[in-house]
């Protein structure tokens, strides 16, 4: 299933900041995190992926780092920033109270938030 | 393999063909204003006589080497790959190096050879244009594909080297694990399309990538318009995630698949990369947007505006010359004088006229006086002409009469002065001359002396006749066309008649009898219906009206805007003061007025016609008001304040030009001064007719001139400086009337030390006695003006 486009501009950011919580990723594990983690639902190509993270790491809220990778290959490796943490627990709560809110329309069926496969709950 | 210490190897340039032993001239320096336009550095526009110093071929022509040296500058200079700047001081470095050679005796053949070995090495060209020599271990295919490449790809020669070193590496590899030289160009493409990614990105692994996902990646860094090291970084991410895709096993048609939009991606990575940037920069760029915008509707405003300008026509509807002829037309043809001035006129030779005025008026002149008087002798007849057409009641002049042709053709060079028929549109009024006018004076020159002979001679009636033909002469004058110049000329001739009464009632009053001084003193007294003299220049307010109506458009209204034909007129032939002045007058004479750029803005800041007409009436008429009242009375009028208020401002002098041009002359207290002060001489000369005749009859002087009124003045006049009768005092056993002039103190007859005129020179800086100039003006001013007898030396200067 897709999301809609004006929905995924509301999510992706989220996602990404989300999948970058345990520790920093380059652009290709990100694809492949969001792709298998979401059963595709937030699957994004590179078009949407690089300027995400371009934004992210204008707005400060990741930081990018050329650097060399397991593979020995040099790979851009991106990373939360203190504040792309705030942000990310603040999109949390507010992810939360809307998830909760659709709930109570009966739009959702269940109360509480779909959580990404193998985040923290 | 250490590739990079083959890679170059000596010469590091690659040779090109060198130029030809025995080059062609260079050809001549252009000409003309695009020349001077192309060749003229900007800064140039500003500083009077611009250089075309970035001409080289002027530069190459003024420094005349010998032989094959210019033809050799020229062609070196052509394929140098420089700047147009750069080319011209390289020119003027080659110049330099080349004299000092010829200087120490080399010849021009062997400064040649040398200039043309060094070029054929890509000496001249800049560093960043010179081309490496490559010299590949690889098939001769990959090698010419590499050569291409990195030929297109225009690199610097360290970062071609290393991207050599790198795409050689890989072919290297390639070809070791079985694949063939053909197979690889043939996965990689043209060289040139890849140059273009390489150019940008100055990553090779990019232009090694399969072609479909370079040429994704050619795309979207290609739409980004990124900084080249945004450029490089992007590249390299996505290179790695293409690598990565490939090693995973997705195909290259997959995984531009799965990229997504190319355009979407460029558009989102530039709209992210330029948010990342420095914060100068993003204020310089929104500034450099805000500044864009503001060009673009000024550019716009200024295309709204030349359409408007060049759209306007003027509308001509009204012939003024006609207006003119109109009452001379009525003037039955025997009374009209100016058939015979005409006929004077045509009988006189225009070359060798004497100074007629000098007659008897100071030493120097008097040298003159045997030929001058010879010259009367000559032209005993034409003088009986005159005097004959002088005492003609009316003028009589028609413009565009064909009888005018050859008077004109002989004085306003051109028969067509005045149209070939009053009928006709074409010609301006303010263009229109008026020998006519200008022409009489010289007769009244040639009666004023022949006067002065008669008195010498004791003809009192040939002198009487003079005088009277002179007073005449001025009537005509002022019964002609009603222009300031005309008005003048009259004016000068009536002074002329009055300064010889005046002169003959004080040295020879025996020339004349009583009924002849009495016949000269009404005839004077008539001049101009009498009283004070006071000018209408209704002519002149035609001139502005023709003016506007051949420059403006007209709205139907009175309104209307300037035209093209207006702009050229106004600043091109009249030199109309633009609204820049200083450092940039050049530049707005050179791009605003001969280019014409400045037309619609002109045109839009210009008041449009009604406003002009109603400024130059409210003009004239508080001028004609302030003036009208004697000139004791008289302050600077507003008139004049708010011309010098408007011509003081550049957009208000732009915006009013025709009127402040065209009206300070004739709203000016100078017209009624001169009116003012033909009126006291006038009152000066009746003064000392009547003081004869009254000492005919007792046999003495009177001792006030109250006792000449009213038996011989009907009052007596008045003192035009301080509205009191006209001083008059006898000073050893003689008369002298005189006025207190501009200070308004009598002062005993004493004229000021700085002459007899000075106490006559009334300005408006008269009355700004705070002022420290005017203040001294106004000590030079101390005396009294002399109106009679006569200082003979006023008259001459």
């Amino acid at each position: 299933m897709r999301v809609e486009r004006e929905l995924m501009r509301g999510a992706g950011p989220a996602a990404v900041l989300k999948l970058l919580e345990p520790g920093a990723k380059y652009g290709y594990e990100l694809i492949e995190a969001l792709a298998d983690r979401s059963a595709g639902v937030l699957a994004m190509g590179q078009s949407t992926l690089y300027p995400l993270l371009y934004n992210l790491e204008a707005q400060g809220l990741v930081r990018a780092e050329w650097r060399q990778s397991d593979a020995g290959r040099q790979r851009k490796y991106y990373a939360l920033t203190a504040k792309g943490k705030r942000r990310l627990a603040d999109d949390a709560r507010q992810w939360q109270a809307l998830v909760q809110a659709l709930a109570g329309l009966g739009i959702l069926n269940q109360p509480s938030p779909v959580s990404l496969k193998g985040a923290p709950a | 393999m250490n590739f990079l210490s083959r890679l170059f190897r000596s010469p590091p340039i690659a040779p090109r063909e060198p130029l030809p032993a025995d080059p062609p001239a260079p050809p001549a320096p252009a000409r003309g204003f695009w020349a001077l336009a192309a060749y003229a550095p900007l800064g140039d526009w500003f500083e009077p006589g611009s250089q075309r110093t970035l001409d080289v071929r002027k530069i190459i022509h003024d420094a005349r080497l010998p032989g094959p040296l210019p033809g050799l500058i020229y062609l070196g200079l052509r394929r140098s790959r420089r700047s147009r700047r750069q080319r011209a001081a390289l020119a003027r470095e080659l110049i330099a190096a080349f004299s000092t050679s010829l200087a120490s005796g080399e010849s021009p053949r062997e400064i040649a050879e040398r200039f043309r070995e060094q070029e054929a090495r890509g000496h001249f060209l800049p560093r960043s244009k010179r081309r490496p020599r490559l010299d590949l271990d690889l098939p001769a295919p990959a090698a010419e594909w590499i050569e291409r490449l990195l030929a297109r790809a225009r690199l610097q020669p360290a970062l071609a080297s290393q991207a050599a070193g790198e795409l050689a590496e890989h072919f290297v590899a390639r070809l070791a694990a079985g694949e063939s030289a053909a197979d690889l160009i043939e996965q990689f493409g043209a060289a040139e399309r890849a140059a273009r990614l390489l150019r940008s990105t100055r990553l090779p692994a990019a232009v090694l990538l399969p072609a479909p996902l370079r040429n994704l990646l050619d795309a979207v860094l290609v739409r980004a318009r990124l900084w080249q090291s945004e450029r490089a970084d992007i590249a390299r991410e996505l290179t790695d995630h293409f690598d990565d895709g490939l090693a995973a096993g997705r195909s290259p048609e997959q995984l531009v698949v799965d990229f997504g939009d190319p355009r979407q991606a460029a558009r989102l990575i530039r709209r992210a990369k330029l948010r990342s940037r420095p914060l100068a920069w993003r204020l310089l760029r929104h500034s450099l947007q805000g500044l864009s915008a503001v060009t673009g509707a000024v550019l716009l405003l200024y295309v709204l505006l030349f359409v408007r300008y060049v759209t306007g026509r003027p509308t001509i509807s009204h012939n003024y010359l006609a207006d003119f002829n109109r009452e001379p037309q009525a003037v039955p043809p025997d009374d009209r004088a100016w058939p015979l001035y005409r006929e004077a006129l045509l009988m006189l030779p225009t070359a060798g006229r004497p100074n007629a005025l000098s007659f008897g008026t100071s030493d120097a002149a008097n040298e003159s006086r045997p030929s001058l008087a010879a010259y009367l002798d000559e032209h005993r007849e034409t003088l009986a002409l005159i005097r004959q057409a002088a005492s003609k009641p009316r003028f009589g002049f028609i413009y565009g009469d064909p009888a005018n042709r050859d008077f004109l053709m002989k004085f306003a060079s051109g028969a067509d002065a005045h149209g070939e028929s009053p009928d006709r549109y074409d010609r301006w009024l303010i263009e229109c001359v008026l020998p006519q006018h200008q022409e009489i004076r010289f007769l009244g020159e040639l009666l004023y002396a022949d006067a002065r002979r008669a008195s010498e001679a004791g003809n009192g009636s040939k002198y009487a006749d003079d005088v009277l033909a002179l007073i005449g002469m001025a009537e005509h004058n002022e019964d002609a066309a009603p222009f300031l110049v005309v008005k003048l000329i009259s004016s000068a001739i009536y002074r002329m008649a009055l300064h010889v009464t005046a002169t003959v009632a004080a040295e020879r009053p025996e020339l004349c009898s009583d009924e002849q001084w009495k016949r000269l003193a009404h005839a004077i007294a008539a001049y101009a219906e009498g009283g004070t003299l006071r000018w209408r220049l209704d002519g002149d307010r035609d001139v502005l009206d023709d003016f506007l109506q051949r420059t403006f458009t007209d709205d139907g209204e009175g309104g209307g805007r300037l035209t093209p034909e207006g702009f050229r007129r106004l600043y091109r032939d009249f030199n109309a003061a633009g609204p820049v002045q200083g450092r940039l007058a050049l530049a707005w004479r050179t791009w605003g007025v001969e280019l014409g750029l400045a037309g619609p803005l002109m045109s839009a800041e210009m008041a449009n016609r009604k406003e002009l007409m109603d400024l130059a009436d409210r003009l004239w008429d508080e001028a004609e008001a302030d003036y009208a009242r004697p000139m004791w009375q008289w302050q600077e009028s507003s008139a004049e304040k708010t011309m010098r208020a408007l011509a003081s401002s550049p957009l208000e002098r732009t915006r009013y030009w025709p009127v402040l041009d065209l009206l300070p002359g004739t709203a000016s207290y100078m017209v009624p001064l001169v009116a003012e002060l033909t009126t006291q001489r006038r009152d000066a000369t009746l003064t000392a007719i009547a003081l004869e005749l009254y000492h005919r009859r007792h046999n003495a002087w009177p001792a006030t001139l109250d006792e000449l009124a009213p038996s011989l003045l009907p009052a007596v006049p008045l003192d035009r400086f301080t509205g009191r009768p006209l001083c008059y005092r006898i000073i050893d056993g003689r008369p002298l009337v005189y006025s207190c002039g501009v200070d308004g103190d009598d002062d005993g007859g004493r004229p000021p030390k700085a002459g007899n005129e000075v106490a006559s020179r009334w300005g408006p800086e008269a009355k700004l006695d705070a002022d420290t100039i005017a203040s001294a003006w106004a000590a030079a001013q101390d005396g009294d003006w002399i109106l009679w007898p006569s200082v003979e030396k006023e008259w001459a200067e």
